[in-house]
């Protein structure tokens, strides 16, 4: 387990010394007007701060006179006063090293403990932390045990509180969290409450280009799956003595055999978990990609200037005909057909959308998505039935 | 004189026979006419329900490729036919091939020398049949 310890001691003071002025800066002795801010800084009350953003820290300024204290507006500077020996705190931040997460979701938190004079107590100096399983995270509900610690920065605090002895903040001890067993369920893991996060680091990168390259896999293979199939149509193609399709007698169409995706699915539906890349900190998003993929439409042309357009699946027909039912697909032709035939097409509008989550947002990838529009076709002649007269034999 | 009295008796006979001749073939004709209207009434009668009960094909076979009438319906479209003419007769003969309309009607002569009245029988049969081109799907 890689460990890594950025170091902050803040410490807190307050000795400052300001010079009485009035307010607007100047000190009516007509001498120049004073900066915008105080000139001045003691750094020497000011530990490096390495740590991140959320650090507060109060620092020893002294002011010459005239000068404002506040850059902003022009209050006058204030009269120092010597801290030593004043109650003080030292925070220490340790930066949080996480590892991979296993295969079972759990992840590994391991941090230095503080450094100087003061040893810590003996005691933890890492922890398990049990994250954000694979098998919970779906599309608009990724959420799980410290789910944040995916796209902000983790890190732990450990305090020491002592007296300002005019240079540091001395004496005191090092207080450590201590660990407990989560109570809220995933077994008997560990959690460290000392550990939190902040929001101020910047999330780790999106997942683009070649990191989207399984969902681009997936996109294409869906949009090259899909069969137009045949058209078929009650009544069947007539062999004599049967007849075939008749004017003013609905035709009922159908495709049976188109396919999509191996099989007859209009609708289909597939989630793709990608992890983004990481970032300095080891840091990455997971992604979770939404692929829907189906029927958006079909167009059917009945050849004889008609046509009609379905949303839906009904769009493909059944097959069924009286009495057992009817195809939603029917067309009744009003002239029988010339020595062509008919030729009917069915044109079907096959779309892949890609939705993308993550914590905290969810988008759309239209350059992701597909549509594909393919037709089947067939050639349909309609006679006509007429009652004859008869007589004898000729009415068998 | 017995002669030219014998000339003058076949001569009353001969005016007598050829009048009664003549009233005969009157009434002969009146009556031919009447039943010749009426016998063109009910054979377009027949004829015309004949061709309707024919056109109710039985829609659920056609689906199956098979043509074939819908019996009942075809003995009702028939009837409705001849009710509508104002003929008497009926379509019961009717099968799911074809369809017999029977008119039938008594006919009263205009000159009763032959009788009263006469009865005209006509029947006609029809069936349906398709037309145009045969079907076929091809792909």
């Amino acid at each position: 387990v890689a460990v890594i310890a950025n170091l902050a001691i803040l410490s807190s003071s307050t000795s400052l010394a300001h010079a009485n002025t009035v307010a607007g800066g100047g000190d009516y002795s007509g001498q120049p007007a004073p900066p915008t801010g105080c000139a001045e800084i003691a750094t020497g009350d000011v530990r490096v701060a390495v740590q991140q953003f959320d650090s507060t820290e109060n620092v020893k300024v002294v002011c010459r006179p005239g000068q404002a204290f506040y850059p902003n507006h022009g209050d006058p500077s204030h009269a120092a006063t010597d801290s030593t020996g004043a109650a003080c705190t030292v925070t220490y931040y340790a930066d949080v090293s996480i590892g991979q997460m296993r295969p079972n979701g759990v992840r590994t938190a391991s941090w230095d403990s503080p450094p100087g004079p003061e040893p810590l107590a003996p005691g933890r100096v890492s922890a398990n932390a049990m994250l954000l399983a694979d098998t919970r995270q779906v599309p608009g509900a990724l959420s799980g045990a410290q789910a944040d610690l995916y796209h902000e920065l983790p890190y732990v605090t450990y305090n020491r509180s002592g007296a300002w002895d005019g240079a540091r903040c001395a004496g005191g001890a090092w207080t450590e969290c201590g660990s407990t067993t989560r109570p809220e369920g995933r077994g008997s893991a560990t959690f460290d409450p000392c550990i939190a996060s902040t929001r101020y680091a910047p999330n780790p990168p999106d997942c683009t280009g070649g990191c989207e390259q399984p969902v681009a896999n997936l996109v294409g293979q869906l949009s090259q799956s899909a069969m137009a199939g045949t058209v078929q149509r009650w009544p069947k193609a007539a062999q004599p003595p049967q007849v075939g399709a008749v004017v003013n007698l609905p035709v009922l169409f159908y495709i049976p055999d188109w396919r999509f995706n191996g099989g007859q699915q209009a609708l289909l539906r597939q989630t793709l978990v990608l992890v983004g890349p990481p970032d300095d900190h080891g840091r990455s998003r997971v992604f979770t990609y939404l692929v829907t993929a189906g029927l958006q439409g079909v167009d059917w042309d009945f050849g004889d200037g008609q046509s009609t357009h379905f949303g839906d699946a009904a769009g493909l027909g059944q097959d069924l005909h009286p009495p057992a039912g009817s195809s939603t697909v029917s067309h009744a032709y009003a002239r029988i057909s010339d020595a062509g035939g008919y030729h009917v097409t069915a044109t079907e509008d096959w779309g892949v959308r890609v939705d993308k989550y993550w914590i905290g947002g969810h988008a759309e990838v239209a350059a992701l998505e597909r549509d594909v529009r393919i037709a089947a076709a067939a050639d349909l002649a309609v006679g006509q039935v007429e009652p004859i007269p008869c007589s004898g034999s000729g009415c068998g | 004189v017995a002669e030219r009295g014998q000339l003058g008796q076949t001569l009353v006979v001969f005016a007598l026979v050829l009048s009664m001749f003549f009233v005969w073939m009157i009434a002969l004709v009146g009556d031919a006419g009447a039943l010749y209207v009426a016998y063109n009434r009910l054979d377009d009668a027949a004829l015309l329900a004949a061709q309707s009960g024919a056109s109710a094909i039985d829609a659920a076979e056609l689906y199956q490729g098979t043509l074939r009438l819908d019996v009942g319906r075809a003995r009702l479209t028939c009837q409705q036919a001849l009710d509508a003419a104002a003929v008497h007769g009926d379509c019961g003969s009717t099968t799911a091939a074809v369809v017999v309309a029977d008119a039938r009607e008594a006919v009263r002569l205009p000159v009763t020398l032959l009788g009263q009245e006469a009865v005209v029988h006509v029947r006609h049969a029809a069936r349906p049949a398709y037309g145009g081109r045969l079907g076929a799907v091809s792909t």
